[in-house]
């Protein structure tokens, strides 16, 4: 506490000069929703895609049970949507409290000023001159930026300190979200697509083969030994059906394979967004004053810039 | 074992099973099997992940409280901020409408009382 009363006292004589450029890069940080919601919805889509590439019908999950999964996963996606919200608004009010620009102290002391001077127009022998009226003005505007900057500075630090526990937890906390529920999923389709690409190959092979052989590709038995019956008898034959097919798997797995480059550079700027946290919350002390402002953005510096990157990879996606 | 890990053991052993087939191209019954067996724990994976993701859902409860404290204290805070500008003013004000009181001039206490009602009530 004492120190706080200190920083008040320098802040006092030094012209109260703050520098919110610290918290305000934190806070500009604040990843946009819609960049998780993207990744959170194709989570909680999966389980049709899944559905949808068991062409053979071997899952015994039924449509039902499908339609189950992806109705508690939507559920989760609009609660991981509010823990989203939860962390941009903290992130976004603190920004406002830094802001410098919440208190104007010159242009509201300004009324005060305004109205020693019509006091001193109408009753002359209180002896207020214009010099006394401005050095009453200064001194009005110096209390309240003190004022304002410990009071602001004191908040911060108070804020700061009891957030840092649960914004890590919450930031962890997405992270595994996105890592252990929306990567893994994506992984998981991925692994679908490609087991179904080579049944598809297989079929491909023994179809054009049987068409070579009877010049006849849309006729006859073209099944594949092994396969399910159902599917050898749905027409597998049909070259230019699996020919789109596989066109259609080999874009799907491009797309997957964008979707988790992109889940993995949330990831980075999740990370980076916590560390950054975590040097407001190693410098809260200080944070407003020139000094403290610079040796804190010589921290983050680096930490913003990696964000960026990935939260601009992502967006490219 | 967590459900995360027993998520991610059906998912590798499911991936195993693709791979197994994909390079030993089995057939008839055994290649059914391992298809089966593959696709069903795929699922098996999936829904537990549902379940992995509601439990680190439920863990976030107190952070997310604990996290919306903060926020709104930073709000309240930033409105205090602002209450004092506002008192400001209301001083500058009140000093205008006690010198155009003291001048006696009608039109002027009416319109610096004006002006101070109108900060007063904003700022309540």
């Amino acid at each position: 506490m004492k120190s706080r009363w200190l920083i008040a006292i320098i802040l006092l004589t030094s012209g109260c000069v703050t520098d919110p450029g610290a918290v305000t890069s934190f806070s500009a940080l604040a990843p946009d929703a819609s960049k998780l919601h993207s990744l959170t919805t194709a989570y909680a889509d999966a389980p049709n895609q899944i559905r949808a590439l068991d062409v053979l019908n071997y899952t015994a999950m039924s449509a039902d049970e499908t339609a189950k999964q992806v109705n508690a996963r939507n559920a989760q996606v609009a609660q991981i949507d509010a823990l989203h919200v939860i962390l941009v608004n903290y992130m976004q009010s603190l920004g406002s409290l830094a802001n410098n620009g919440l208190v104007q102290t010159s242009a509201d002391t300004k009324d005060v000023t305004d109205g020693l001077t019509a006091l001193s127009k109408a009753k002359p022998d209180l002896g207020l001159t214009p010099n006394m009226i401005t050095g009453i003005g200064d001194l009005v505007t110096l209390l309240a930026d003190a004022a304002t900057s410990f009071y602001r500075q004191d908040k911060l630090t108070n804020i700061i300190e009891r957030s840092e526990a649960p914004f890590q937890q919450l930031v962890t906390a997405e992270k595994k979200i996105v890592s252990e529920g929306v990567i893994k999923e994506l992984q998981l389709i991925e692994d679908r697509t490609k087991a179904l690409a080579v049944v598809t190959h297989a079929l491909k092979v023994n179809a054009e083969a049987e068409a070579e052989k009877s010049k006849t590709p849309q006729e006859g038995d073209t099944g594949v030994k092994g396969l399910d019956p159902k599917l050898q008898g749905a027409g597998a034959a049909d070259i230019a059906s699996l020919y789109l097919l596989q066109q259609s798997i080999t874009s799907n797995l491009n797309n997957l394979d964008l979707q988790i480059k992109a889940a993995t550079a949330y990831l980075i700027a999740l990370d980076k967004i916590a560390a950054a946290h975590t040097v407001l919350y190693n410098n809260r002390d200080d944070l407003l004053s020139k000094k403290g402002a610079k040796t804190a953005i010589s921290q983050l510096t680096p930490l913003v810039k990696d964000a960026n990157v990935a939260l601009k990879a992502l967006k490219n996606m | 074992m967590d459900i995360t890990e027993l998520a991610d053991a059906c998912q590798e052993l499911a991936e195993n099973l693709d791979e197994e087939q994909a390079a030993l191209h089995y057939e008839g019954p055994q290649a059914i099997t391992l298809g089966k067996l593959s696709s069903n724990l795929s699922t098996q994976a999936s829904t537990l992940r549902t379940l992995a993701v509601a439990q680190i859902i439920t863990d976030s409860a107190d952070a997310m409280k604990a996290l919306t404290s903060g926020t709104d204290a930073a709000k309240k805070a930033a409105g205090n901020l602002r209450d004092a500008a506002t008192a400001i003013k209301i001083a500058g004000l009140t000093l205008s409408l006690g010198a155009a009181v003291i001048s006696e001039n009608p039109g002027a206490i009416v319109s610096a009382g004006s002006d101070l009602v109108t900060a007063v009530i904003n700022f309540g």
